[in-house]
């Protein structure tokens, strides 16, 4: 800080929200590609592959320009009255924000993992929504634009952080310390994300998917507990009349009472601490470890691995319910498929590939006479 | 004078005449009663802003008269506590150094016991210095809520010339008595940045528009006195110029100045030369120091203004605004009159600042060290430990009493580093001391190893303000055996921690009387009289049970942190395994249709019309 043409805080601020928002973009893109790609490279669907991208890209731009005229706006009034209008609810924000993100991810990394088996699910439910033009409810109409809202609730999220975040450091800031971050920030964020999209199609498909959603839960419960402290740090700094920031690590700037251990150095909300905030971007790192924050964690990883476990058994069972009900070419499977996962894997990929390449030209041509055909036939 | 001569030398002549001088003066001094009965006084509205409160006064009286005496009157303070609730008070003559007098100086657990409901103190002491001075309450943060007033002690020998003098007391005043705002306002953990309390109003002679007569073609003395518990005030007269003549008690040679800037605790006497016009009056405004607040409020008035008053049929307006008062700065005064300390022999020094402690509000601490009251009053650890030189060493006066010892007649200088960005008015008890060399403000801490300019007439006064992040260098000669708090004086810090105790020559503490009401009433509340600061008799050097402050905050890779954040990483691990383990444990569909339940019964509900229309004899 004291620098008039480059601050360090904002650019680690802007670099970290944009690495947040670009890895769970890129993701989601690295994602939209590989479930439209077949084994040997060609794209399956490169119009619903383009049309899943340009959501993203709509999504993501929405949530910018948004975040943009609200920051302007909000930055506008900021400079106006000469307050901080965001300073006394803050925490409430970012609590609900950092929630409302944990949700999200949680959800989005079950599918994830079974990109395979979604493959065909979500064309054939994004064929039939595009076939049947009546749209039943949020729902429906949620799982055919998901692809837009995900983007569009992160990129919102990270978007707004920066705001408050540089509205509240611009205040000791020259303005002429401002443009350059910025950039730099986003230019270096963006560039982390494509390289983490790039990678992503050249390895194996399902390791790519394991490794990302790893990290992507390891973020999301670093949000789960910063979510809880957030609202742990509001409910004290109302108690103590909001002056608990200026103490920067030490004692006054935490929820003392709530806390299980504490160190007086390394918080990352305080921007001199530029490791440790990206430190707590990735894990969800704070210099404080309360009883609301350690337990989360605690469970909410325990959670995951309920849910991992859960629908692995739940798999299992209907493979088994699938074997008996005697549906062709269920048998033989079902044999092999709980042993061997490469062989099996690539063959219903194959198999998959095939007939759904014909029937998805066929029906992409003549939505309409679906129905015509089946009368007449 | 003329009479039978029976000495015929001029020596002889000469000591007739002091013998006479001081049988007329002996008979001149007069013994002072002051019978003071503390009361309570209720729903008294100070300032007619519609906000009555509890005040403390002296025989149903607020605001409590001054005590005007003599050079020389041997003054009596007979104070009975008539308080209710149990509420104890005493009484510190502020400036007087009870020389050889140290159970008169009314500091609760340092120099007696705090007076209890109905008993009496006898404060009995010679006004052997001259000067204004004022009178509060050490007991309890109580002084705030009114026990206090002003102390003039006249000279027969004025060397200044003046034809009436005028006693002006300037104050803060809050609307909440101070018992009730130190736990929930201030020492508390919802205010860890120890933010202090702004004051709701300012007064002069504890009421709004006073007003002092001024006579064409007279010279007055007023007497400033700042009683207040917190803010410091910038003094200016519309059109009137002050000379200063004293300080804290100390003549100074006569220095124009356009405002005074009076900190809490200090006084000052500056001749003003009435106007020879009676057309108009004129203001006297007290600036609040506003640097001092942590958050002003709303429409805050800062400013308490009185009135100059040549003619009472006008009107009475207030000054104009001003922005920015050039105040002259209190450490270049000099004094009227030199004294012989010489160099120092013992060099003390002293660091403090402000900290957040383990039950999360903000304490003051003095070399690392908060301060806390000792089991024993001071007076008396030095009076009962004088056994192996005990009492010559700091830690017997108890581990957080900030003891320093000096030794007869030292002459002691103090460096005070102020590592706080606040203003704080410091005072030592027992001592006026000359102010060696006052830093500007973030000067930093005293570095001796610099050349410094030390004042060449430095002034003496006993309450010097420290600037932001600056330092103080002091001397003072050790010439009162005793035990003498050195604090800031500002109530809020006192309560905080930020004292000091200076015992000066504790082997010669045993010859000075201690009065038998002084034992009585520590034993009445059960309070010892003698032992060391944790109270043990016995064992002298044994300190455990030693009143403390609350601990630091535990901070720092206990095993609890540890233990948590491993689990944390363990949690994470399984949590992670997991995923691998279901990405792994991939289950291929049995065909590429059914991908769920939905879709799982509508197969099914084919392949039955499938079997049906197989079956049917029709097709």
């Amino acid at each position: 800080m004291g620098n008039n043409v480059f601050s360090v805080p904002i650019y680690f601020i802007v670099l970290r929200e944009t690495l947040e928002a670009s890895i769970i973009v890129s993701v989601l893109m690295s994602f939209i590609t590989q479930t439209l790609t077949s084994n040997e490279g060609k794209v399956s669907d490169p119009k619903l592959k383009r049309k899943f991208m340009i959501q993203v890209w709509v999504g993501s731009f929405v949530a910018l320009f948004i975040c943009l005229a609200i920051g302007g706006g909000f930055i506008g009034a900021f400079y106006a009255l000469g307050k901080d209008l965001w300073g006394n609810s803050e925490e409430i924000w970012e609590g609900v924000f950092s929630l409302v993100a944990v949700i999200l991810i949680t959800v989005m990394g079950f599918a994830m993992l079974r990109v395979s088996h979604l493959q065909g699910k979500w064309r054939k439910k994004l064929m039939r929504s595009i076939a049947n033009r009546k749209a039943r409810g949020i729902s429906s109409w949620g799982k055919k634009y998901a692809m837009f809202l995900l983007p569009f609730f992160t990129v919102l999220r990270e978007g707004l952080e920066v705001v408050v975040f540089v509205g509240g450091v611009g205040l000791e800031t020259p303005a002429t310390a401002f443009p350059l971050p910025v950039v730099c920030g986003l230019i270096t964020g963006c560039l982390i994300g494509y390289f983490i999209y790039r990678g992503g199609n050249v390895m194996n498909l399902q390791w790519f998917l394991i490794a990302s959603t790893c990290i992507l839960y390891l973020i999301s419960a670093g949000l789960m507990a910063k979510s809880v402290y957030y609202f742990e740090l509001d409910h004290y700094s109302r108690l103590t009349g909001g002056d608990s920031a200026e103490l920067g690590d030490g004692p006054g700037s935490y929820p003392f009472q709530q806390a299980i251990w504490h160190v007086n150095y390394g918080n990352p909300e305080m921007n001199s601490n530029g490791g440790y905030m990206i430190f707590n971007a990735i894990l969800g790192w704070m210099n404080t470890g309360t009883y609301g924050t350690i337990l989360s964690y605690i469970f909410y990883w325990l959670f995951v691995a309920a849910c991992m476990v859960l629908m692995w058994w739940r798999e299992r069972r209907f493979a088994q319910k699938a074997a008996a009900a005697g549906i062709k070419g269920g048998k033989d499977l079902e044999a092999t498929g709980s042993t061997s996962s490469e062989q099996s894997k690539k063959s219903s990929l194959e198999i998959q590939e095939l007939k759904t390449t014909n029937k998805v030209e066929e029906e992409i041509k003549q939505p309409d006479t679906i129905a015509e055909v089946r009368q007449t036939a | 004078m003329t009479f039978a001569n029976p000495f015929p030398t001029k020596k002889g002549l000469l000591s007739l005449v002091l013998i006479f001088s001081a049988l007329w003066k002996s008979a001149l001094a007069k013994t002072r009663l002051f019978e003071w009965n503390v009361t309570d006084i209720d729903n008294l509205d100070v300032d007619q802003s519609g906000h009555p409160r509890w005040v403390m006064g002296v025989n149903n009286k607020w605001p409590i008269d001054p005590l005007v005496v003599d050079y020389g009157d041997q003054v009596i303070i007979k104070m009975n506590n008539q308080l209710r609730d149990n509420r104890t008070c005493s009484l510190h003559s502020h400036g007087m150094f009870q020389r050889h007098n140290g159970y008169m100086d009314g500091v609760p657990q340092m120099t007696q016991c705090s007076i209890p409901a109905g008993s009496t103190y006898y404060y009995n002491f010679t006004a052997s210095q001259t000067g204004t001075y004022w009178v509060h309450s050490h007991d309890m943060s109580q002084y705030p809520d009114g026990l206090r007033t002003s102390f003039v002690i006249n000279n027969p020998n004025e060397p200044y010339d003046y034809d009436e003098d005028y006693i002006i007391s300037l104050t803060d005043w809050y609307y909440e008595p101070f018992y009730k705002l130190v736990p929930e306002k201030f020492t508390t953990w919802h205010n860890p940045t120890g933010a202090e309390p702004v004051p709701d109003t300012g007064l002069i002679n504890d009421a709004v528009n006073s007003t002092f007569k001024m006579e064409p073609g007279k010279t007055y003395r007023f007497r400033f006195v700042n009683l207040g518990a917190f803010n410091n005030y910038d003094v200016m007269l519309e059109d009137h110029n002050m000379t200063v003549i004293e300080v804290d008690g100390v003549y100074t040679k006569p220095q124009e100045v356009s405002s005074i800037h009076i900190t809490t605790a200090q006084r000052y006497s500056v001749l003003v030369t009435a106007k020879n016009s009676t057309d108009r009056n004129y203001a006297m405004t007290a600036y609040m120091d506003e640097s001092l607040f942590d958050q002003i409020p709303d429409n805050y008035n800062p400013n308490v203004t009185a009135w100059l008053s040549y003619n009472s049929e006008t009107t009475y307006n207030y000054a104009d605004s001003v922005n920015e008062i050039d105040s002259y700065d209190d450490a270049k005064l000099e004094p009227l009159y030199d004294v012989n300390w010489g160099e120092a022999n013992h060099n003390v020094s002293l660091w403090f600042d402000f900290f957040t402690l383990g039950d999360g509000a903000s304490y003051a601490e003095i070399n690392e060290k908060s301060f806390k009251y000792p089991k024993v009053p001071g007076l008396m650890i030095a009076n009962s430990t004088d056994y192996d030189d005990y009492n010559m060493k700091p830690v017997t006066y108890g581990p957080y009493t900030n003891a320093f010892i000096f030794e007869y007649n030292e002459t002691v200088d103090v460096v005070i580093d102020n590592h706080d960005t606040g203003k704080h008015p410091f005072h030592l008890h027992g001592h006026v001391f000359q102010v060696l060399e006052r830093g500007e403000e973030e000067a930093g801490e005293y570095n001796d190893q610099t050349e410094h300019n030390v004042y060449e007439n430095p002034v003496r006064r006993d309450t010097i303000e420290i600037l932001p992040t600056s330092f103080v260098r002091l001397r003072f000669l050790a010439d009162n055996p005793g035990a003498w708090l050195l604090h800031c004086h500002i109530e809020w810090h006192m309560e905080s921690g930020l004292v000091a105790t200076f015992i000066e020559a504790p082997d010669r503490v045993p010859e000075i009387t201690a009065p038998e009401f002084v034992r009585r009433q520590c034993v009445m509340q059960n309070i010892d009289v003698s032992g060391n600061g944790a109270g043990n008799a016995f064992n002298i050097s044994d300190l455990t049970g030693a009143p403390a402050p609350p601990g630091e905050m535990p901070a720092g890779w206990t095993s609890k942190a540890i233990a948590t954040v491993a689990m944390c990483v363990l949690a994470a691990c399984i949590g992670m395994g997991s995923i691998v383990f279901y990405g792994i444990q991939i289950h291929p569909l049995p065909t590429e249709e059914l991908d769920d339940e939905e879709d799982l019964k509508l197969a099914a509900e084919e392949n039955a019309a499938n079997l049906m229309k197989s079956s049917d004899p029709v097709k």
